[in-house]
């Protein structure tokens, strides 16, 4: 049973312009996005730069506030700042950014840092107060004594695992990771994503995972969500995706990954060539007349694809093989 | 088996001042390019990758670098040639592909000025020559509307758009290298598969040598002729593609490869290096730089001052500990 | 390009009647009216009274407003000055005319000293002359105003006795004339020069600071890298883009030539727009303190008005297409 459920997500934003400066169209930076999340288990929302996919994470956790639409926890509509305190949402649901360090505020030390959500919320003694952060530097892999050092002492990796410990500390039930590790090197990248993995089990947590990296999202999920213009073009679990891609962006995207594949390259090439004849060919069936993308329709319980019908599909199919 | 040598890098070090003390950021590398060749330098941030790019042809702020070594250009070294010198081979002997296509472009310029800058210093064409030059060269690199785009504003055009702008003013005189530092880090993978492409092909048709410097080994997988892997200002391995992907060799280069998150089986851990890359300050200079990484190793495996051993043809690896290297449990 | 300059332009319409009416009621709160200096011992209430009626000045004040302000836009009739008995229309303009010429002067001095001392400095950082164009920025910033002034008075007014110290043109002289010229030049010298040296301070530290901005830029990077030779370099890329937060103040530049420095006007008795300001001020004098008000207001919006025209001829980012 899915505890958040955001059902036709809409944000959208006013474009002005004219003479004086009316409203004259709508950015729709999320449009009738649905996604739901179940417990302990991990979500990938993929998309390129502009689709959206940052968007529906900050509308989730409500620093966007949404045109339309209804987010649901546990069956509880959370759209307000109001209904939001009630539920306690913002203790349950975290979200973990990008560019830590931005986010981190430089002139307070780590202890502050992270005692932040939980002198929000929770009223503990300072003993069990500096328990507490010690139990999560523990969590994170950081010693005791970074506690009095500031933001600028650490480095990129260790950083983020102080958003980590911070976003842990109220032991929220989703964390939304907006680009958790593309600021990283990788082997530090991989110290981060072996680290979320190992705390999904500790905390039975669940992870909404906002990347434009398919190689991190194949990794981490269960299941993935693909945006694309503010709508979602494919969803279905990591298998669907990966092993069985139906719209045509979902493909070229798939094609596009630069794979540790150095015998089959002029394969991989030939292969993208021909799926960008292929998304050429049939933009008409996945995007209607203005270019926006269609409803979702299943085509078995996991997974669903926006097409015009599915019909169509078949004919995809046919025209490639 | 390769073409003729076009550039040669000997024993190259490059240093930049602390409060007045010089630490060396690259530490005596030697590589050479040859004509048709992809070469792809890798590493993470801060191995020294890019400082290589921008000592070929003189780039640093000379108050604050010291380059010393040899890099052999048509048998002149042209590591101690002045700025006037230096203006004679950048853009025109060697172009220069960078990784943030919005911040390379002028914003104040037009994009076809800043095409046809490199051409007014480098040829003898007349103002409408080169103006359909610049035109060819938008239209060579894939630009639909050149005329259009020429007389456009970067921040008018997209990112994929703008690097191909890019790609255009280093193709522009026809130059015998392209140096591209981390040219698709900035875009989405898609747009970075067309440009990838895009500059594969350019390579066949004007017949350069390409140094590509990138973090990303899956593009080095897909791009590289032969592949330099660098670590704290050393190259560690030296081989080709197929051999560097098929038998990697160095502890650094397989743990890297270790930790890509792309295996399909997802259970799976990723491999995690222990410790942290030293900052150039904290450089040990002596023995095996990745020795503090791999504790578990004895001692005795490393050679007391490393150096390129061939292990093969075209497989050269540094120090002795990759005989004896095995991942921790 | 000419909408945006067009609808910059109505926007302006509301801000000036807003403007006026401001400086209608204060000109209304002032004590006294025209007709109180005409009160002696014996005048007669009921003339007064009758004066008033007939002015107008019992009138509704939306009547009077109207009044005064279509007397201002008409014939630019801003009333008469008590201490100089003549129209103000007529004193601000000979005023305007010596404030003109002295800040044209000083605006060229500054931008003579200040531009290649900015640019040299920030090519050439931490050179000789960078720092001692960083020493000259602290003094030329640190010293007040006056105190410059009356330095240059005893220096070069009383000590070397280079140059007059009050006034702007020798008395007697032929209207007209090359001599006359001559002494208003003359005259202007000092003051010019001192108001130059205080302003130079912000454009050459501006400058400075975008130069070795500039230098680090990637684009700077990028035309370095074609073979574009050093000064070329500067000259091209790192100049104009260095300009662009003069520019953006080049406007009020304009506009402020006609308004004048109090300081600099007051201290050298030079008869322009600022030392007018302060003796209209001193002698009460309403009807041209009004006047002033009203036309520095307006000074300052065609100014923000011209700032946001030259932002969107140097940048094309900020056009609107």
């Amino acid at each position: 049973m899915s505890f958040l459920e955001i059902n036709n997500l809409k944000v959208h934003f006013p474009i002005r312009g004219g003479f004086f400066n009316t409203i004259q169209d709508y950015v729709k930076a999320v449009d009738d996005v649905s996604i739901k999340i179940e417990e302990g288990r991990t979500y990938g929302l993929i998309g390129e730069s502009g689709s959206g996919k940052t968007t529906v994470g900050k509308a989730i956790v409500g620093l966007e506030q949404p045109t339309g639409g209804e987010i649901l926890y546990y069956g509880k509509r959370v759209n307000s700042k109001k209904l939001r305190k009630k539920m306690d949402y913002n203790k349950e649901v975290q979200m973990i950014f990008q560019d830590v360090l931005s986010s981190l505020d430089p002139k307070k030390r780590i202890r502050d840092i992270i005692a932040e959500p939980i002198r929000n919320y929770e009223n503990l003694s300072k003993e069990e107060e500096i328990k507490k952060l010690l139990d999560l530097l523990n969590i994170v892999g950081m010693p005791p004594d970074a506690l009095y050092k500031y933001p600028h002492e650490f480095s990129g990796g260790q950083r983020q695992r102080i958003g980590i410990a911070r976003s842990v500390a109220l032991s929220p039930k989703l964390i939304v990771a907006d680009e958790p590790v593309s600021a990283l090197d990788l082997s530090v990248q991989a110290q981060i994503l072996n680290f979320l993995k190992q705390i999904q089990e500790e905390f039975s947590l669940s992870y909404l995972f906002i990347s434009h990296d398919l190689g991190v999202v194949k990794h981490m999920c269960d299941y993935i969500y693909i945006m694309y213009r503010g709508r979602l073009v494919e969803t279905g679990t990591t298998q669907d995706i990966f092993n069985n891609p139906q719209h045509i962006y979902t493909k070229k995207l798939i094609a596009a990954i630069p794979e540790i594949d150095v015998e089959n390259r002029d394969t991989i090439r030939l292969n993208r060539m021909k799926v960008e004849k292929e998304y050429a060919k049939n933009e008409k069936i996945f995007y209607d007349k203005d270019g926006k993308v269609f409803d979702l329709l299943p085509i078995s319980e996991t997974h669903f694809v926006a097409v015009k019908s599915k019909e169509d599909l078949k004919n995809v199919e046919n025209s490639v093989a | 088996m390769y073409e003729e040598k076009i550039l040669e890098i000997k024993n190259l070090h490059t240093a930049f001042r602390f409060e007045d003390q010089y630490y060396d950021a690259v530490d005596g590398v030697s590589l050479s390019l040859y004509k048709n060749e992809l070469l792809a330098i890798v590493g993470e941030s801060g191995c020294g990758k890019s400082t290589i790019a921008n000592s070929i042809v003189g780039l640093h702020d000379k108050n604050y670098t010291r380059v010393s070594g040899e890099i052999i250009y048509s048998d002149e070294n042209v590591i101690n040639y002045s700025e006037d010198q230096l203006n004679e081979i950048r853009g025109k002997e060697i172009g220069f592909i960078f990784q943030d296509p919005l911040a390379s472009l002028n914003p104040l310029q037009r994009i076809g000025m800043q095409i046809e800058e490199s051409l007014i210093y480098h040829t003898d064409l007349n103002k409408n020559q080169r103006w359909e030059k610049v035109i060819s060269l938008l239209e060579q690199v894939g630009i639909d509307n050149p005329e259009r785009t020429a007389r456009q504003f970067p921040h008018q055009l997209s990112g994929g758009m703008r690097q191909r702008v890019l790609i255009a003013i280093a193709l522009s005189c026809k130059p015998n290298i392209i140096i591209a530092d981390e040219p698709t880090t900035a875009l989405d993978v898609t747009i970075q598969a067309q440009i990838l492409d895009l500059l594969s092909g350019l390579q066949k048709e004007i017949n350069a040598g390409i140094i590509l410097i990138t973090h990303d080994l899956g593009v080095v997988a897909q791009m590289a002729d032969r592949v330099a892997v660098m670590y704290a200002g050393e190259i560690v391995e030296l081989a080709t593609a197929k051999e560097l992907f098929e038998n990697p060799l160095h502890p650094y280069t397989r743990s890297l490869l270790q930790s890509i998150p792309q295996s399909d089986s997802p259970e799976s851990e990723l491999h995690v290096i222990r410790g942290m890359v030293p900052s150039l300050k904290n450089l040990p200079r002596t023995g095996c730089r990745f020795a503090p990484r791999i504790p578990y190793i004895d001692e005795a495996e490393h050679e007391e001052n490393p150096v390129l051993h061939q292990v093969s043809e075209n497989h050269f690896v540094r120090c002795t500990c990759w005989k004896n290297f095995r991942f921790e449990d | 390009m000419w909408k945006t300059v067009l609808r910059r332009f109505l926007i302006m319409i509301p801000q000036l009647i807003i403007l006026s009416v401001i400086v209608f009621f204060i000109g209304k709160m002032m004590p006294g009216d025209p007709f109180t200096g005409l009160i002696t011992g014996d005048t007669d209430p009921a003339a007064i009274a009758a004066l008033r009626e007939k002015a107008g000045l019992n009138d509704p004040w939306p009547i009077q407003y109207k009044n005064w302000i279509s007397r201002i836009l008409g014939n630019g009739d801003f009333g008469k000055s008590y201490t100089y008995k003549m129209q103000v229309s007529t004193l601000i303009g000979q005023r305007a005319q010596n404030t003109l010429w002295l800040s044209l002067l000083t605006l060229i001095l500054t931008y003579l000293i200040a531009v290649p001392l900015g640019v040299y400095a920030g090519r050439y950082q931490n050179s000789k002359l960078d720092k001692a164009v960083i020493v000259y920025n602290f003094v030329s910033y640190a010293i007040p105003s006056f105190v410059l002034a009356l330095l240059m008075i005893l220096i070069f007014g009383y000590k070397l006795g280079w140059v007059p110290t009050t006034g702007s043109v020798e008395i007697g002289i032929q209207k007209g004339t090359a001599a006359y010229y001559g002494s208003r030049f003359h005259y202007m010298i000092m003051p010019a020069v001192t108001s130059a040296i205080l302003s130079t301070t912000t454009t050459i530290q501006y400058l400075r600071n975008e130069v070795i901005d500039a230098k680090t830029q990637d684009y700077v990077k990028t035309a370095r890298s074609k073979g574009v030779p050093t000064n070329k370099v500067y000259s091209h890329h790192i100049f104009r883009n260095s300009l662009l937060p003069i520019a953006a103040f080049f406007g009020f530049t304009i506009t402020g030539l006609l308004s004048g420095t109090i300081f600099i006007e007051t201290i050298f008795g030079y008869p322009g727009m600022g030392e007018l300001f302060i003796s209209s001020i001193n002698s009460r004098d309403y009807s041209v303190m009004n006047a002033l008000v009203l036309l520095f207001g307006v000074l300052t919006l065609v100014g923000s008005l011209l700032s946001d025209i030259i932002m969107s001829i140097v940048d094309p980012r900020i056009r609107i297409e």
